[in-house]
């Protein structure tokens, strides 16, 4: 078992790229940030106190803020340096950067098993409609199952999905 | 003033839990780990901060609209703001690789899927298209030669076998290539004795 702590080191910028992606949240939403921390020795690694939103809205928005910024950035950071490993077996050294920082980034884009319960419950709230949650519970769920799946290596096979799999999929689709 | 018992942060006397970090001030609990926010027992007539008159708005944490702006858009620190612009850096950079590299990866789907069909000129020709963009890739050379060799692109076969020379190449990947030489050379052959 490889302590968790030594994973975060190792994936640092998906931990600093998560914790500000709650915080963008929180500033487009206007939701009063108490304390900030980017990344740290410990465990979490990284997180943000905020005030409670006003909304559920804005609760999962800032809960689901960074499984949105981290698979977008990971995506698009790993991709052109994919095919060169995975397909044609020619990457170079800026490939395989490209691809521990793509994978480090997206593998973080699950939320806290924290965030997921938050998210969950904001679901759930009076003031989500009913379609709201019928649409949100299956994406909820996904979400909470990748938070909780952390424990056997969810998050990183998300993350190599993410940086590795999608370009090879779109590159089917295009053909 | 109530120092927090977690995080040391000086608190006015009215303050039930740490401004800064939530804990309750009572009681020593561990600081939140999470971005989910914390329950907060507060004078709800004050603004938690400067106690001006707090905005309304259904908002749990007292806060006027000052303060909660001030808060809402707490500064990043230099570092973060530096590793940001590295990520940007290497984003735009990805970006500008990428339709190179969907380029070479669809010309590649479209050459297996010509030579599974048998269109070996049309495979021969969006290899020779990928092989522009990695001309290092041993599978694409490979792959090039094949349908070079099936083509009866003798020379174009002859000047790809010198670039594999010396490269190691996967078993199977080395019968196709001898079978694809063995095809071409039976070929030539018949074309030689169907000349005589």
């Amino acid at each position: 078992m490889i302590p968790g702590f030594v994973i975060s080191i190792l994936t640092f910028p998906g931990v600093i790229m998560h914790e500000m992606a709650h915080q963008l949240f929180c500033r487009l939403f206007r939701i009063a940030i108490f304390d900030v921390c980017y990344f740290r020795f410990g465990n979490p690694a990284g997180y943000v106190v905020h005030e409670i939103p006003r909304s559920a809205y804005q609760n999962i928005g800032i809960s689901i803020g960074p499984f949105i910024v981290n698979s977008v950035v990971g995506a698009i950071i790993a991709a052109p340096a994919a095919l060169p490993i995975i397909q044609f077996q020619t990457g170079t050294l800026l490939d395989w950067f490209l691809i521990w920082l793509g994978v480090s980034i997206a593998m973080h884009a699950f939320p806290s098993t924290g965030d997921a319960n938050s998210i969950w419950k904001s679901l759930w709230s009076k003031d989500v409609p009913l379609p709201a949650k019928l649409l949100g519970a299956p994406i909820v769920m996904i979400i909470f199952v990748g938070a909780v799946g952390s424990v056997v290596w969810l998050d990183l096979i998300y993350g190599i999905g993410v940086a590795m799999l999608l370009p090879k999929l779109i590159i089917s689709a295009m053909a | 003033m109530r120092e927090c018992p977690s995080c040391k942060y000086p608190n006015p006397d009215h303050f039930s839990t740490c401004f800064k970090c939530q804990t309750p001030l009572d009681e020593s609990l561990q600081p939140s780990d999470s971005a989910a926010p914390q329950e907060t027992i507060l004078d709800s007539s004050k603004c938690a901060q400067c106690e001006a008159s707090p905005e309304p708005g259904g908002y749990a944490m007292p806060l006027c609209a000052s303060c909660r702006d001030k808060l809402a858009a707490r500064p990043v620190p230099l570092w973060a703001i530096t590793s940001f612009a590295v990520v940007l850096f290497v984003l735009v950079l990805s970006s500008s690789r990428f339709s190179e590299s969907v380029r070479a990866g669809v010309a590649y789907e479209r050459g297996q899927r010509a030579e599974a069909a048998g269109n070996y000129l049309l495979a021969e020709a969006q290899y020779a298209q990928v092989g522009e963009y990695y001309p290092d890739s041993t599978l694409v050379l490979a792959r090039l030669m094949i349908t070079q060799c099936e083509n009866m692109n003798v020379r174009g076969a002859d000047q790809t076998s010198s670039k594999l020379e010396g490269r190691e190449i996967s078993k199977e990947l080395d019968q196709e290539l001898v079978s694809a030489l063995d095809h071409l050379k039976s070929k030539l052959r018949s074309d030689q004795g169907g000349n005589q």
